[in-house]
């Protein structure tokens, strides 16, 4: 199993749920030339565990990052806490392939074009589009040498978004 | 009287979220930005009801926090639901062992949540 692939479809698949909970959902189109890009904010969030570690980065245009947030008047907040639920989604399904990674705090970039680097890279950042603009996902990671993803575990190891448990 | 509900998250936004569902339903909103300054709100304020608190936040955090209460004679019986993006089995169980009634994955569903509040603090 590759694990960059892996970790890369895992990214997509988080990031596509993620924007699905709050009933924006976006159409992945791949990747993007940065020059086309005009992201107004976004959310970086480090994490480390035994095996990698690295970073998460999650960008937004302005109209859709209006449109998802709940209130205009947080909008820093809202792209740090969208990258923090991003990584913990990410997290709770890296469980199921034999590996734990833990979270920083999320930061907060501003900009207007962002280029970690260019799409023929494998770092390169997913996109996602809407009528109202576009956000995009980057996953940076360093692998501990002689690593391997196990197969993932069918069932869901961790408790999934959304899900509620009540103790007596 | 409405009852007081201690949210306590380093996200405004959240805070805000939590507190525009449960207002909605007549429940006041204290907030709080980590576990340190939740712990002395709740320290502070006898008419606090329930805690709905976040996990991973600065300075302290939400288990510590948990396990904080659970150790005082004057605020361990109010009733903590965590709100969290964790899901690992042994988080859950650390904040179970210390003593919190239940645990949220966010995003929340606010029909869950405030079935939670409603019930805890009934």
């Amino acid at each position: 199993m590759e694990n960059e692939k892996v970790l890369q479809d895992l990214l997509i698949e988080c990031a596509g749920a993620l924007f699905s909970d709050y009933n924006r959902p976006l159409t992945y189109t791949g990747t993007r030339s940065p020059e086309s890009q005009n992201f107004v904010l976004s959310g970086v969030i480090g994490f480390a565990g035994r095996d990698m570690r690295g970073t998460l980065l999650l960008a937004m245009t302005g109209e859709l990052l209006e449109e998802l947030s709940p209130s205009t008047a947080f909008m820093r907040d809202w792209i740090a806490e969208l990258s923090n639920q991003l990584l913990g989604r990410f997290k709770n399904q890296l469980l199921r392939y034999g590996t734990e990674i833990y979270g920083a705090t999320p930061s907060v970039l501003r900009g207007e074009l962002l280029t970690p680097l260019q799409p023929t890279c494998a770092l390169a950042g997913h996109c996602f589009d809407s009528t109202r603009g576009r956000a995009c996902v980057w996953l940076d990671t360093e692998i501990r040498e002689g690593f391997a993803l196990q197969e993932p575990s069918a069932a869901a190891v961790a408790e999934v978004e959304g899900s509620a448990l009540f103790f007596d | 009287m409405s009852k007081r509900v201690l949210v306590v998250d380093d996200s405004a936004t959240v805070r805000q979220m939590v507190g525009t569902t449960l207002g909605q339903a007549g429940y006041e909103i204290v907030e709080a930005v980590d576990g340190a300054d939740g712990l002395s709100k709740l320290s502070d304020d006898h008419d606090i009801s329930m805690v709905i608190c976040d996990i991973n936040m600065p300075r302290m955090s939400g288990l510590e926090m948990m396990e904080q209460i659970a150790q005082s004679k004057t605020i361990r019986k109010v009733p903590v639901v965590m709100l969290t993006t964790e899901g690992q089995p042994a988080l859950i169980q650390r904040a179970r062992q210390a003593g919190a009634k239940g645990w949220i994955v966010k995003p929340f569903k606010p029909d869950l949540l405030l079935a939670a509040v409603n019930k805890l603090t009934a």
